[in-house]
Order: C-alpha cells, then structure tokens, then sequence
C-alpha cells in the first residue's frame, strides 16, 4: 500500500488559496483585481468541500449517496460565474461613467 | 510516494498562480496567472477523485471566468500601461491574510478529523484501484469476445463512471431544490449582466 | 521496462479515472495485470502511447495542409502545390522549412513573455484533446470516464494563448482579432456543447468508448444505428459550431485579412506563426475525430457483416470524411459579417439547439426500452417534424422581414404597398 495524502495537506492548500484570496481582496487598486481575489478566495473554499468529501465520514442516512461535498462545489462554481458576470458587469458600467476602476474612486458615498 | 509528487505538482501550480495573481504589477498578466491557479485546482479535484469537478473546474473557470475577466480588463483598462498595484493597506492586508493561513494551517493540523473508516489510510489510492481493476476488467472483456461478453463490458462501463452517475443522481434527487434555485440565480445573474452593462 | 512493454500491450491499457491517469503518469499503479512491473515502465509506456499518439496527429496534420490545399485548388479550378516530389507530396516538408529558416521577429513593443508564450501555449489544448480520441478499441490513451466532457473542457481553454497572443503583441489589430476571436469561440462553444448533450442522453455515458459501443452494430442502448440519424438536427449544429470554434472559413472572422490583416496572429513570424497554423490543423483533426465518435460510431463498423475490416480504418475513414466537410465549407462558402456571426450564434444556434435537446429528452424517455427500430422511427418522425416547423418559422420570418423593408425604406413601393393593403382591407 502506497502513503496516502494525508487529509491536513489539502487543507493547508485550500489555506494558502484563501489567503492569497484575501490578501488581493483586501490590497488592489483595481476592482477587477478585487474580484480575481475573491474567486481565489472561493477556489480555496472549493478545495476544502472537495477533500472532505473524499475523506470524511458520512453519516449513513437514508436517501444520502454522499456527494454532498461535490454537489456543494459545484453550486459554488455556478455562483462564482453568476458573481463574476454581475461583478464585471458593474464594473465596466462604473467605468463608463467614471473613466475609472480604481476602488478608491468609488467612495462619493463616505460624504 | 509518487502520488505525493503529484499532488505537490499541482498544489505547486495552485499556490504559485495564486501567488502570481497578487504579486503581478499588470491587471492583465494577473489574470493569466488565475488562470495558472485555476488549472492547479482542477489537478487537485482530479487527484481528489472528482473526475466530473475537475472538467467543470476547467470549462467554466478557465473557459468562462477567466475569459470575463480578461473581457473586462480589456474594455476597462489602459490596456498597455504598468501602474501601481496595491493600495496603502496592502501591509495590514499581507499581516491579516497570513495570520488567518497559519490559523487554518494549524487548525487543519491539529484537529483529529473523522476520516472515513472503511479506508482509513489510502482512500484515494483504494478507490482509484476500484476504479482500475473495473476499467482493465472492461477492456479485456473488450478485447476477448466483442460479441458474445458485450452486455457485461456495457454494465462495467457503465459502473466505470459511477462517480458521474451518483453526482448526477444527487443533483436530480436529494439536491434538486439548490439544483433549481442555482438555475434560476444564474438566469437572473445573466439578465442582471445585461442590464446593467447595457445602459 | 520496455523490452517487457511490448507496443500492443503498451496500447491496450487504458485508465478510466482522471485521478488514475495524472498519478499513474507518475505511480505504478498500473491498470493492466501483465504490465504492473514498475513506475519505470508506466512512464515509458506512457511516453511511448503519448508519441505514438502525436506521430501519427503529426503526420495527419502535414498532409491535412497538403490535401486542402490540393481540394481547395480543384474546387477553385486550380492545381494545387504539383512541384515539390510527387504530386507535391513533399510540399509540406518544405513549407516546415522554410518556417523555420524564417527570421524570428519579436515586436520591440511586445510584452516578452506574454507574446512568446502566447504562441507556445496554442498547441497544448490542441493536443491534449487527443488523449481520449479513440481510434480503436484500445488505441486510446486514455478511456476516461468523463471522455466527451475532457475533450470539451480541455478545448475551451484554447481561447487563453489567442487573448496572451493578442494583448502580448501590442498591435491594434492583434488585440481586436484576439476579442473578436474570443467572443466568437466562447458564443459558439454553448451550442457545441448543447448540440453533443442529446447524444450524451441518448448513450447514458461520457466515456469515449462507451459512447461508441452504444451506436455499433453490437451495442447497448440504440442497437445498430449511428447517432448522426437520431440526431441530425444536432450534427448539423455541431458541424456549424465547430467550424467556428477552430475559427474555418466562413467563420475566420477572427483573421479575416482583409479587415484586421491576420487578427491576433498578425505580429508572429517564422515558427511562431508556424505554431498557429499547426494548432489550427491539429484541431481540425480532433474535431472530425470527435465528431465521428460522437454521431458516426467511432471505430465500429456500419453493419455487423463488416467487421472484418479492422476499427481503426473506419475511425480514420470517418475522421477524414469530416475533415473533407470542413476543407469543402470552406472552399464553398464566403465569410459572414461580424454581426451576423454573432447573431447566428444566438439568434439561431442556441435556440434550435436546445429545443433539439427538449425533444431528445423527451422522447428518449417515451421510448426507453423499445425496439431499435420503433425507437429509430419516432425519432425520425420527430426530427423531420422538427426541421419542418424550422423551414416554416424561417419563410415566415423571411416574409415579414420583406414586408417591413417594402413599408420602411421605400417610400414608392410604401404607397403602392398601403394602397393593396387598403384595397384587401
């Protein structure tokens, strides 16, 4: 029998995706940069469903055929598309108006 | 140990796109690095055993996502120009991100999780061997009587993509609500993009 | 080792697992008994299953150049290349040299890395595709699971190099083929998929051989019949699709030259340039390859008395066909306006497309279980039904589309028309 991955080492992937993520989300300029951060974010997110999934337990129900993990990650890739189309969608409108996507153009609501 | 290389590999391109994403000056060349990343996650859905996630992964990320986003880098940016990246809080922002990687790195190391018995050890080599055993199965099934053991080789195939199947079953039965409603938040998001990108 | 790997056996195993297939590139976790010996061995026999594999798309590409130029020629009443060895047999060795003689130019303006790798990555997508071609029974590298899905997934990531291509030469023109390019590929990507769904339906699998069992003359679900004739409707829109997917002509809106000069591949030169076009014959080929699995039975032969004549010359026999179809649209049609490009995708495509797909389903459900021939049968009923009420919806169209011009744009005719129309009235 071969050594196995060991679950944690998915885990610390998914970590290290999330917080990449979270540190683009938090440090662009660009709006889209923001957004490219946060589709990190949910790829890390992603990445945790799958591999539990694959190594943890499921409670023997009735009716459940333990996809849960992937069924899950799949909703997270559809809302992903929708967020990105929506998101881009604002962001080339604001453009449009503003001639800008820099995210610290968009404060006329702090007063 | 060769698995372990595997999985290196592509949490290597996974990690190390990520990375790019952040570090790149240029919008543009960030979003090439996405892609990178996305690709590395799609090796480890593979590795995972999600064969069906890993396509989808690869389809819409690469194939959609990425392409959107490049889209709007396009039509939005100085397409040629390098600028300043980060803002002023990008130092705060680098000290928050790690501090939260190092707590779910040791959260995930630390906690005893209940990996699944049946097996414990070599999950993923195990069913990968299931997998295999079926499919040699099928092709030598193939191979000696295409007329007479068809029906056999059939059924094999069919238990081939098990996986597949028993996603596709979920999504129709136990999950058809979310199912539903992700259908109607993508229909809507789809308007919404419209609208809103018209005007 | 591979003295122990004989080529045969080397070619039988297959890996129906992505999982299995990425790890066993490394591991020796072989799926074939008699060739678990070491990882040594899997890796030589994966190299050698990956050349064989490329050797022969190779040489099937350099004389795909060869041959559409000779077809196209005929179809314009020319000759086509006749000078170099026999018949010009060896024209595409000596246009390989001369691309790569050529001087290598890189715009000084060009984003380095960008630009060079843009050109590099467009084979990849096109090559990987063919790890789930079969083009026998166990000539198929990989037997993947999720076979159709694979190809598909792998193609759609063909966009990413013509965006590098385009935005990395820093040419107006380059950058406005690449978004020209793109829009139209990822458009027409929804209908090629939407088109292959049906079949996908009707087989009950995504595994490449699989999907061939299932339309053989010895088969499982639709016993003996082709996929082409219980879904025309989506082989027509998969052909049209996918002619616009590889960017033929009358779809090469992306490179039309007489517009944007060559589109996102304006700035490359010698090899480079060399690349674009080889990625564009290897894609050709996979699609035929593709199509001819998904709606004409792959390897199996048409009827089960044939079957004496080996697989692998049907597949290449049906592959070429398709591969004629595409030289044959593209010596026959003009190129369509941008516009109407994407308006054919859209505006036609999908819809037709997915009330294909409905009515697939549908039936597909009424008929489960029947007999082979009744089930040929009302699906024949319903795709003539089907292009008939498309024949009458577009007369219709094309009618009130005529009217509105007589009322709108001519005021003579508008008189003379308001005057009939009072009359009737």
């Amino acid at each position: 029998m071969e050594a196995s991955i060991p679950l944690w080492w998915y885990l610390l992937v998914a970590a290290a995706l999330f917080g990449t993520g979270l540190f683009g989300a938090l440090s662009r300029r660009n709006a889209v940069g923001v957004l490219m951060g946060i589709e990190l974010m949910l790829n890390g997110a992603n990445i945790n469903a799958v591999a539990f999934w694959r190594y943890i337990a499921v409670p023997s129900g009735a009716g459940l055929n333990g996809m849960d993990g992937q069924v899950f990650a799949i909703m997270v890739i559809a809302l992903a598309a929708a967020e990105a189309a929506v998101g881009l969608a604002l962001i080339i409108s604001i453009y449009r108006n503003r001639q800008s996507v820099l995210v610290e153009d968009f404060s006329t609501m702090r007063g | 140990m060769m698995e372990m290389l595997a999985f290196g590999l592509v949490a290597g391109v996974a990690v190390g796109g990520a990375i790019g994403v952040v570090a790149a000056r240029n919008v543009f060349v960030s979003a090439l690095w996405l892609v990178l990343s996305f690709i590395g996650v799609a090796g480890i859905y593979a590795i995972l055993g999600a064969d069906f996630l890993a396509a989808t992964q690869v389809l819409i990320y690469v194939g959609a996502i990425s392409v959107l986003i490049l889209f709007a880098v396009m039509l939005t940016h100085h397409v040629m120009g390098d600028e300043r990246s980060n803002n002023r809080q990008a130092f705060l922002a680098f000290i928050v991100s790690s501090s939260v990687v190092a707590a779910l790195g040791v959260l995930a190391y630390r906690t005893d999780w209940p990996i699944r018995p049946a097996d414990a050890g070599g999950s993923v080599v195990t069913a990968m061997r299931g997998d295999l055993a079926g499919s040699s199965a099928a092709s030598t099934a193939a191979q000696t009587g295409a007329s007479t053991a068809l029906t056999s080789t059939v059924d094999l195939a069919l238990n081939q993509d098990s996986n597949v199947v028993r996603l596709g079953q979920a999504l129709m039965t136990e999950h058809l609500l979310s199912f539903e409603i992700i259908s109607l938040v993508l229909l809507v998001a789809l308007i919404g993009a419209i609208v809103i990108a018209r005007d | 080792m591979l003295h122990a790997l004989p080529l045969a056996e080397s070619l039988a195993e297959t890996t129906t697992s992505l999982s299995g297939w990425l790890t066993g590139l490394f591991s020796g976790t072989a799926p074939e008994p008699g060739a678990s010996s070491s990882a040594a061995g899997i890796i030589v026999a994966s190299v050698l299953k990956a050349t064989v594999i490329v050797l022969i798309v190779q040489i099937g590409m350099l004389y795909a150049t060869w041959g559409e130029r000779k077809i196209i020629g005929r179809m314009q009443d020319r000759l086509g290349p006749n000078r170099v060895g026999l018949f010009g047999l060896a024209q595409p060795f000596a246009d390989m040299i001369k691309m790569l003689t050529k001087e290598d130019i890189t715009p000084t303006a060009a984003h380095k890395w960008v630009y060079n790798l843009g050109a590099i990555l467009v084979v990849p997508p096109a090559i990987i595709g063919f790890a789930v071609v079969a083009l026998d029974r166990n000539l198929i590298a990989a037997d993947l699971s999720i076979g159709a899905l694979f190809f598909f997934a792998i193609g759609s990531t063909a966009v990413m190099p013509i965006f590098m291509a385009g935005w990395g030469s820093r040419n107006k023109y380059a950058l406005l083929g690449a978004m020209r390019a793109v829009a139209q590929v990822v458009s027409y990507e929804i209908p090629q998929v939407l088109s292959i769904v049906g079949v996908l339906l009707l087989a009950g699998t995504l595994s490449m051989n699989g999907l061939i069992h299932s339309q053989g003359p010895i088969g499982d679900a639709f016993p003996g019949v082709w996929f082409i004739l219980l879904q025309p409707i989506g082989f027509v829109i998969f052909l049209l699709a996918t002619t616009a997917e590889i960017e033929r002509t009358p779809f090469d809106i992306p490179e039309a030259e007489s517009e944007i000069i060559a589109g996102y591949h304006t700035e490359y030169a010698g090899i480079k340039f060399g690349l674009f076009y080889l990625a564009l014959y290897f894609v050709t080929i996979s699609a035929s390859a593709v199509g001819a699995i998904l709606f004409l039975g792959g390897w199996q032969p048409p009827f089960a008395f044939l079957a004496g004549i080996p697989g692998w010359i049907w597949m290449t026999a049906k592959t070429l066909a398709l591969v004629f179809v595409f030289m044959w649209l593209r010596g026959t049609l003009p190129r369509l306006r941008v516009d109407q490009l994407m308006a054919f995708a859209w505006k036609v495509l999908v819809p037709i497309s997915l009330v294909n797909l409905m009515v697939t389903g549908l039936l597909a459900k009424l008929v489960a279980g029947r007999a082979p021939l009744m089930v040929f049968g009302a699906f024949t009923v319903a795709n003539v039904a089907m292009v008939a009420l498309l024949i009458w919806l577009v007369a219709g169209w094309r009618r009130f589309n005529a009217a509105r011009q007589i009322t709108f744009e001519r005021p003579a005719v508008q008189a003379v028309g308001a005057a009939l129309r009072r009359g009737a009235a």
